[in-house]
């Protein structure tokens, strides 16, 4: 069970919560038309006729909208259902132009699945998804070029939206973030939702209630159009705190919708329950019932990349990583490609260390990505086999991967420019540790005199005077002898 | 000229002996002529009904000329056309330019057919008497023996009804929801046919009630609607309710005859208040069609008496989310306001007329939560009831035969002030709307003031040709060759 | 035009007689297949057309009065 609770007055409280997920799903045209589904554009340029409701246009359905939400539902192992259904949601508003928005409301092409997410404490919980259905996104309302009127931006209108609804399962902040990432990260490595928050691709509804142990479900508030995990998490916390102040009080939640509000850190109430639209929700008369074949089913199913979990296992028994390594390689599927890129042909242990290590510090102090990274995959395997065969030590690799950021030069031509070559040459190692044995006497007879400590001193000098490019293993070895003698 | 059939205007003009222009120049003049009086047209458009008919001249000159090459036809005002208004006969889309074509009426342009203008309706196809148009009512070229009463032309496609009646077009476009072809086809003597649900493309075309809107010609014969059906049917892939079946040639079925066809009567049509006229005319029908060899089979279609209170259901709570685009915002008229809600409020009050605004609050009121279940669920739950009367009838019978509508055309004052009285003109239409067969209304006879009388034919999906078959036999018997009192050829 | 809507509904109320038991609703004649339409952009770039009934519009946009939220 969570360990997040609230302390009230009157004792304490625990949080339930559920999510209502849009993600815009990834097609090249709209939901119902032949538009594009392009984020961007000149205004209302991505629009046809039918996303402007013009008198007698009709919809037809886009076979890979469909076929996208079929592959999510599968990824989120959920029921597929053969006969779904598009039905009208009626209501009034600047930016949807039918005066309807097409979703389907009884019947949904996904039923019930499920979500398995990890908290920081290792701990592994399972939230349940309702159901996953199809509908028309909205178009913008611009509110700040005019000051008597809204302009109207129909580019969205008609963009395939999958809203994804869970259980009320969810029962701590983290774990709300933990299920969005966990969402997120199915989405894109099922490559149905590009995941992007801040374009709005992905954004939530949050229905919150609070209750004491082994209650019933007390009233629930919705937060609406949430844009980023972040508040999402924030907004839980501060709703759920105001739920507890009004109980504790005496009073009565209103079940009404509310907006988050993150600079003032409080959400308001947007419309009451009362305020609420009736949809008046009936089959749309323009589309025949959405019949779809086992075999398509099969078919998708079978052509569905290796998905996070699977992913994790087959690089943990592959390569060997470690559990929370084998967590941050599959975080995006491009990061575990790289790895696996790099992995083949190098020693799986070398290319882990070096990726989640300074591979992961480069990129995080040049602001680079894994995709827009200078340094690909086949440029790391390419170093760490030079440190592999000896061509060059672990000390210098750090110094020509830096290198290898900045000017995009192979690691090879790195080493050979640079001349950071391995010295493996016994003879010249030799000589440079007898001059430096001259040089510190004073030291060597202290060593002598039994102060082992000072190895490390001729270790470092000799590095030192050999510009680190010393086979740090010879050294060791020779020094040993010429110590002894 | 005034006599032509679109039959016998295509053979005239493939033989030259009549000119597309000639032609065309014809219907304008009778329009400009009669039109005051009729009101059958919302938009004349004579400009480019001249131009295509130059152009149909040197297409027929080639000898190579498409199937509807320069016959002039009237376009029911809820085709969007492009480049040409398309109102709707409604305030709302009072200068609403449409920047596409429907597909009905681009199969029409493809086969060469000119297009006179567009011609008046009920507002959105809502009514039976063409009485909520915005442009004005229609009257029916026809008058009752002896009076000058100027009567309803029926509805909605009353314009097209009327037009064709009067010589202002040699067919035209209309649409069926409940019967809008066949009724006022029935009240101005003319033909009609409803074609199964899916036959005709209803992209482009502005929606009354989704899934039971069908297109379809109106004309004087039924070879000119079998002409005409051709060339508007046909699978569209932005239609997702149209059916992909090739279209067969409508013409080559008209003479197939009735032997051993069985034609079911259907007792549930002949109510205690059919006038007589009406029954004796079924009964002459079953009659002609008997004597053809035919054979008549009584059926029963229990449901019947519940079509109309289905239909309404159904067809307004369509209609009221269909007609929520018309909100002022991206085409049509608006009414200027403060806030986003009452300019939707002024906006629709001003746009829609009083019949539309009931409609919608209806169907509002039926799709709205807690009632649902109880109307619109019900009801479509009886539609299916309907559907299967239909289909066990068309067990033993191959079509059937009902009067189109239960009274002759009447006075535009003798409208009734329920509207419960006035949904009842659609009463014997409105079950194959329902269920989405197909069905015509032929000119018949006329009643004791020598107003026409119409006979309807149902058929099973699909079957048109049946429908001609037997409609071709109906109209040898009864040669129905009366003119209204407003017929461009009385005036040539 | 109250009293014409119950009266209306007073006259629909005539369907409750109808025994409804295990009866679906209908959809469509049962005879169109359902059809799926490609993945292909090939409609959009036309905002002269869909601005061109526009009652009000500024520049690429339509317009409404001012709205708060």
């Amino acid at each position: 069970m969570s360990s997040y609770h609230i302390e009230g007055t009157t004792g304490t409280w625990e949080i339930v919560v559920g999510l209502e997920v849009h993600a815009q799903v990834i097609s090249h045209a709209k939901l119902f038309s032949g538009a594009s589904a392009e984020y961007g554009g000149e205004p209302n340029t991505h629009v046809s006729l039918i996303d402007a409701g013009f008198p007698g246009m009709l919809p037809v359905i886009n076979a890979e909208c469909v076929a996208q939400a079929v592959r999510t539902g599968l990824g989120l192992n959920a029921e597929i259902h053969l006969m779904s259904r598009f039905d009208r949601k009626n209501y009034f508003y600047a930016d949807l132009p039918q005066g309807y928005q097409i979703s389907q409301f009884a019947h949904p092409i996904v039923g019930e699945g499920k979500v398995e997410i990890e908290l920081a404490d290792g701990s592994v919980r399972h939230i349940g998804v309702t159901r996953l259905h199809l509908e028309q996104d909205a178009g913008k309302s611009i509110h700040d070029q005019d000051p008597t009127r809204s302009f109207i931006d129909l580019n969205r209108a008609g963009v395939a939206l999958m809203e994804i609804v869970s259980e009320p399962d969810i029962r701590s902040p983290e774990e709300a973030g933990a299920y969005l990432r966990k969402l997120r990260q199915i989405l894109r490595y099922l490559g149905t939702c590009d995941g992007n928050m801040e374009e709005g691709s992905m954004r939530a509804d949050v229905n919150v209630s609070v209750r004491k142990a082994g209650e019933d479900y007390r009233t629930r508030c919705e937060i609406k159009n949430v844009n980023s995990i972040r508040y999402v998490m924030q907004s839980i916390e501060i709703e759920a705190q105001r739920q507890v102040e009004i109980w504790e009080a005496g009073g009565t939640v209103d079940q009404e919708t509310r907006l988050f509000d993150h600079v003032r850190g409080e959400t308001r109430s947007l419309r009451s329950k009362e305020d609420a639209h009736d949809y008046r929700y009936f089959p749309d008369p323009d589309l025949l019932p959405l019949l779809i074949e086992q075999e398509w089913v099969d078919g998708l199913k079978a052509a569905l990349p290796e998905l996070p979990e699977a992913k994790r296992e087959r690089l943990e028994k592959t390569y060997g990583v470690s559990r929370y390594e084998s967590g941050v390689l599959v975080a995006e599927q491009a990061i575990a490609d790289f790895y696996e890129t790099v992995a083949q042909g190098s020693d799986a242990r070398l290319a882990v260390n070096w990726m989640l290590g300074d591979f992961f510090g480069a990129l995080n102090r040049t602001g680079a990505s894994i995709e827009t990274s200078p340094v690909k995959a086949d440029g790391l395997r390419e170093l760490l086999a030079l440190i592999t065969d000896s061509t060059i030590n672990g000390k210098i690799a750090k110094e020509v991967l830096e290198d290898m950021f900045e000017t995009g030069e192979s690691a090879s031509a790195i080493v050979e420019r640079k001349g950071l070559r391995q010295v493996t040459d016994t003879g010249a190692i030799e000589a440079e540790i007898r001059g430096i044995l001259q040089t510190h006497a004073d030291k060597l007879a202290e060593y002598k005199s039994g102060k082992d400590k000072l190895f490390g001193f001729f270790v470092g000098q000799t590095m030192k005077a050999m510009k680190g490019k010393a086979n740090p293993a010879m050294v060791n070895e020779l020094l040993v002898k010429l110590l002894a003698e | 000229m005034h006599d032509l059939t679109l039959a016998s205007a295509r053979k005239a003009l493939r033989e030259r002996r009549l000119s597309a222009i000639d032609l065309t120049d014809h219907f304008l003049a009778a329009i400009k002529k009669l039109d005051g009086d009729i009101n059958s047209y919302v938009t004349v458009t004579e400009d480019q009904a001249r131009a295509g008919a130059r152009a149909a001249d040197a297409l027929l000159a080639t000898g190579n000329a498409p199937s509807l090459c320069g016959l002039p036809l009237g376009i029911k005002d809820l085709f969007c056309t492009n480049g040409v208004r398309t109102t709707a006969s409604s305030n709302i889309l009072r200068d609403f330019v449409p920047p596409y074509e429907s597909t009905v009426t681009s199969n029409l342009l493809a086969d060469g057919a000119i297009f006179l203008g567009k011609t008046n309706l009920d507002e959105f196809a809502m009514g039976s008497t063409n009485m909520t148009s915005a442009f004005g009512p229609v009257t029916n070229p026809w008058r009752r023996k002896g009076t000058d009463v100027s009567l309803v032309p029926g509805g909605s496609s009353g314009g097209s009804a009327a037009a064709v009646a009067a010589g202002l077009a040699l067919g035209t476009t209309g649409t069926d929801t409940g019967g809008s072809i066949r009724q006022p086809a029935s009240y101005c003597g003319i033909t009609g046919i409803k074609p199964t649900y899916g036959r005709c493309s209803r992209f482009g075309t502005i929606a009354f009630a989704s899934s039971l809107d069908q297109a379809g010609p109106m004309a004087r014969t039924m070879e000119d609607c079998a002409i005409l059906l051709e060339s508007m049917a046909g699978f569209d892939p932005k239609d997702s309710t149209s059916v992909d079946r090739p279209v067969p040639r409508y013409e080559d079925a008209l003479e197939r005859g009735v032997k051993g066809l069985k034609v079911g009567i259907p007792r549930e049509y002949r109510p205690d208040t059919l006038p007589d006229d009406i029954a004796a005319l079924w009964d002459q029908g079953i009659a002609w069609l008997r004597d053809a060899g035919a054979e008549i089979v009584d059926v029963s279609l229990p449901h019947t008496k519940y079509g109309l209170p289905t239909y309404y259901i159904v067809a307004l709570a369509e209609a009221s989310s269909n007609l929520a685009r018309y909100d002022g915002v991206r085409f049509g008229e608006r009414v200027d306001a403060a806030s986003l809600d009452e300019l939707y409020e002024a906006t629709r009050h001003a746009g829609f007329g009083e019949e539309v605004r009931r409609r919608i609050l209806m169907g509002t009121y039926v799709l709205s939560s807690g009632y649902y279940d109880a109307y619109y669920l019900r009801a479509q739950k009886v539609r299916t009831l309907i559907q299967r009367d239909f289909l066990n009838a068309f067990d033993t019978v191959d079509v059937l035969l009902t009067p189109t509508a239960p009274s002759a055309a009447f006075a535009h004052s003798e409208r009734p002030t329920d509207p419960v009285q006035i949904y009842l003109n659609d009463i014997f239409t409105v079950p194959a709307s329902m269920a989405g067969v197909p069905a015509l209304s032929l000119p018949a006879g006329l009643d004791h003031d020598g107003l026409p009388l119409g006979l309807q034919l149902i058929g099973r999906y699909f079957e048109e040709e049946t429908l001609f078959a037997a409609g071709r036999v109906m109209e040898k018997a009864a040669g129905f060759t009366h003119r209204p009192a407003l017929h461009a050829g009385a005036f040539a | 035009m109250r009293q014409e809507l119950s009266g209306i509904l007073g006259w629909v109320e005539q369907l409750n007689e109808v025994d409804i038991t295990d009866v679906p609703p209908m959809i469509g004649t049962g005879l169109a297949t359902p059809r799926l339409r490609d993945d292909v952009v090939t409609d959009g770039d036309k905002r002269d057309a869909v601005l061109s009934n526009a009652p009000d519009s500024v520049g690429p946009y339509f317009t409404v009065p001012k709205v708060v939220e």
